[in-house]
Formats: C-alpha cells, sequence, structure tokens
C-alpha cells in the first residue's frame, strides 16, 4: 500500500491572479502553482496517495495514467522538499 | 500624563516618550494606556516561547536583562517594568517597539517594517532591513518637501482604499545624516545612551492616514551605477511584504498565518511592489530621491506587476 500524503502544517493558501500561492510559516516563504498544482494541493485537503492523485487527475485532464504518474511523482517530492506537505 | 497618536491609535502615557511627537492635548477618548508598575512573571500557558517574551491569547511579556519586563494586554494596554537602575529613555525603545507591535498585532492590524512619506496626499513606503538607509532615504525626501508619514512600524489598514498610518514618531538619523541636511536645529536626543543616533523632528508631519500610492523595496549596492526602479513579479512581491512584515514571528503567532496570506496577496494584487535599486552612495541620495518623486508624478504607480 503506498503512502498517503498531507499537507503540512502552517501552510496557508491564497488565490493571487490565475495562480494559487502558498504561505510556509516554517520556511518563511511563499511558493507558486499553476493550475494544475493547485488542483493537487486542493487534493491533499484530505490525505491521498500518489496512486489517488493519479486516478482523479488522469480523468480531470484526459491525460493517461502513466504520462501522468511521473508529474505527479515530481510534483510531490517538490512539495515534500519545500516542506509544504508530508509522508503520512 | 503625556498624550500621543501612534498608528492611527490615541494614547495616554504615564511615561513621556522620547521618540513619539506629543500631542497638545488629551486625546478623548485614548485607544491605548502605557502604565509604569509591576508585571507578572511569562504567560502561564504560552502558545509560544520566543526570544526571551512569551504571548498567549491576549498577553505578551518581554524580559530583556538590564531593561525590565514589558507587557502588551489585550490590544489596550502597555506596561513597563523597568530594571534597576535603567534609564527610563533606554527602556522606552523597547516598549514602543516590539512591544506596541504586539499590542497592535493584538488588535488584528497589519504592519510593515517601512519608512514612509506623503505626497500629493499619497503614502510611500520605503521597505528594507534595519540598518538599510530606509530612514536616511526618508529623510533626504523630506528635505526635499514630501510629509514623513512614518519611520519604523507602518499600520496598513484594508478597506476601499489601502491606508497608511502616520506612526507619530520622530526620525532617527546619524549624527553625519542630521549634519549632512543641515537639520542641526530639530536635533533632539540620543535615542540610546551612547549612540551615535539622534532623534530628529521633521520639517513637515502628516497627521491623517493617507491612501497607499506605492511600495518600494530598497536595494543599496555597490554595483548599482544609478538608481533604477522596476517592477517585481507577484510571486517576489509577496515574498517581500512577508519578509518586511514587522517582527514576522510576533505576527505569525498574533495574527496568525491565514490572515498574512490574506494581507500580502491582497497587497500585492491591489497594489504590487517596486524595487528601488541605489548607489551605495549618501552624496547621491539626492538624485535617489528625485528619481522617486518622479515616479510618483507619472501617476499613481498602482500597477508594480512585471509584465
Amino acid at each position: 500500500m503506498t503512502n498517503k500524503f498531507q499537507r503540512a502544517d502552517g501552510v496557508f493558501d491564497a488565490p493571487l491572479y490565475e495562480a494559487t500561492v502558498l504561505l510556509s510559516v516554517e520556511t518563511s516563504r511563499y511558493h507558486e502553482l499553476n493550475d494544475v498544482g493547485a488542483r493537487v494541493w486542493a487534493l491533499l485537503d484530505v490525505p491521498k496517495s500518489s496512486d489517488e492523485l493519479v486516478a482523479i487527475l488522469a480523468a480531470e485532464f484526459e491525460v493517461t495514467p502513466e504520462d501522468c504518474r511521473a508529474d505527479i511523482d515530481m510534483f510531490l517530492a517538490s512539495l515534500r522538499h519545500r516542506k509544504l506537505i508530508r509522508e503520512l | 500624563m503625556y498624550h500621543y497618536r501612534m498608528a492611527g491609535l490615541a494614547i495616554t502615557s504615564e511615561i513621556p516618550l522620547p521618540s513619539c511627537m506629543p500631542l497638545d492635548a488629551a486625546p478623548v477618548p485614548a485607544d491605548v494606556f502605557i502604565t509604569l508598575g509591576p508585571v507578572d512573571g511569562p504567560v502561564a500557558e504560552p502558545n509560544d516561547l520566543g526570544e526571551r517574551w512569551t504571548v498567549d491569547a491576549d498577553r505578551f511579556v518581554w524580559d530583556i536583562d538590564g531593561v525590565g519586563r514589558l507587557e502588551a494586554f489585550d490590544g489596550r494596554r502597555l506596561r513597563l517594568d523597568p530594571a534597576a537602575g535603567v534609564l527610563l529613555n533606554d527602556a522606552t525603545p523597547y516598549l514602543m517597539g516590539t512591544t506596541f507591535a504586539a499590542l497592535l498585532y493584538q488588535r488584528g492590524e497589519m504592519l510593515l517594517h517601512a519608512s514612509a512619506v506623503a505626497w500629493k496626499g499619497h503614502a510611500y513606503l520605503l521597505c528594507g532591513t534595519s540598518g538599510q538607509g530606509k530612514s536616511t532615504l526618508a529623510a533626504t525626501l523630506c528635505a526635499a518637501g514630501s510629509e514623513l508619514l512614518s519611520d519604523d512600524i507602518c499600520r496598513i489598514e484594508f478597506g476601499a482604499d489601502i491606508m497608511v498610518h502616520p506612526d507619530g514618531r520622530l526620525l532617527k538619523l546619524f549624527a553625519s545624516t542630521v549634519e549632512r541636511l543641515g537639520w542641526q536645529h530639530r536635533r533632539g536626543g540620543q535615542v540610546l545612551s551612547g549612540s551615535n543616533k539622534y532623534f530628529v523632528d521633521p520639517p513637515r508631519a502628516a497627521q491623517v492616514a493617507l491612501p497607499l500610492g506605492g511600495i518600494y523595496a530598497l536595494g543599496f549596492g555597490a554595483d548599482a551605477t544609478r538608481p533604477a526602479i522596476d517592477a517585481m513579479s507577484p510571486l517576489e512581491a509577496c515574498d517581500q511584504v512577508l519578509q518586511r512584515t514587522y517582527r514576522r514571528r510576533l505576527a505569525y503567532r498574533l495574527a496568525g498565518g491565514r490572515r498574512m496570506v490574506g494581507w500580502g496577496t491582497e497587497l500585492v494584487r491591489r497594489h504590487g511592489m517596486w524595487r528601488l535599486s541605489c548607489p551605495f552612495d549618501l552624496d547621491r541620495l539626492t538624485e535617489t530621491a528625485a528619481i522617486l518623486r518622479e515616479h510618483w508624478e507619472r501617476g499613481r504607480p498602482v500597477d508594480g506587476l512585471a509584465c
């Protein structure tokens, strides 16, 4: 069973023009998400595994799960590196 | 009793505040009371421990060796319990800096660490780190005709316009800057005993809140050959607003991250931010001031977004 990911504590989101920005209190930095990233962030309001994210996004964006997985894994790794999410 | 107006609030104080411009008459009613006397120990169940300060929902307590214990309570009261032998004038900067900021955050206000001047009915903020030259540039702009709005803490109020409140304080300038401006007759006492910074009464000071005209992040650099102004991207501007939030950690604890992200994005959405690059040369500050005035005269620089 793959682990789930969850938003880190102390991270707050807000819309800014066409993007979504995240404020991390721990790192005192802002981060910007495009529309796909913002959708992943919205889905992580409830902990989800990468498999669950791939299944949802592949259907929403009409791409194959195979094409979606690499991008999702890379994006989740980036969010973890920036301490915006944590693995449960 | 002593009376002041700072950050748009009427203040009545048992002790004089040398950094502030006094009012002639008592404001009715006062918003904030400053008293001298014992302060109970650290907050009993703190929700954060800072650098010798503790906070809970309505109380901020700060212990400073050699200065005393300071308290901000419920957004309405400041109290100073000075250490034995300390001069009041050496304790009040701590009271009217971080402790007053804690009180303002208790009241839900947004604060930026900035100097601000007024020009033709609008407020222009100069943001930067301590010692970067904000006060000196603000003073140079005042010498050229602007009114002083703030030299340290800018209270930002969101409404139909984004308003900037005057902080009611005197300028704090190095003796060399006072001499360069020819303001020896305006110089008051030392900011702290033994320091080379002095309180200076500006030629003109704004008395009311003004709508925001523009925000500038200062960058003094030896490699800047001439002053230049360029627009920041929205993300960079948000980051700058965050970095220039006054006593950011205190803001997190008292205002909260949700409110802070709202402040940052609304400020950037409605005004953006400009980057002001200046040569690191005091003799060229009048040139920088002229560039800023030209930027203001072209029309309100409300669109600070990179294209």
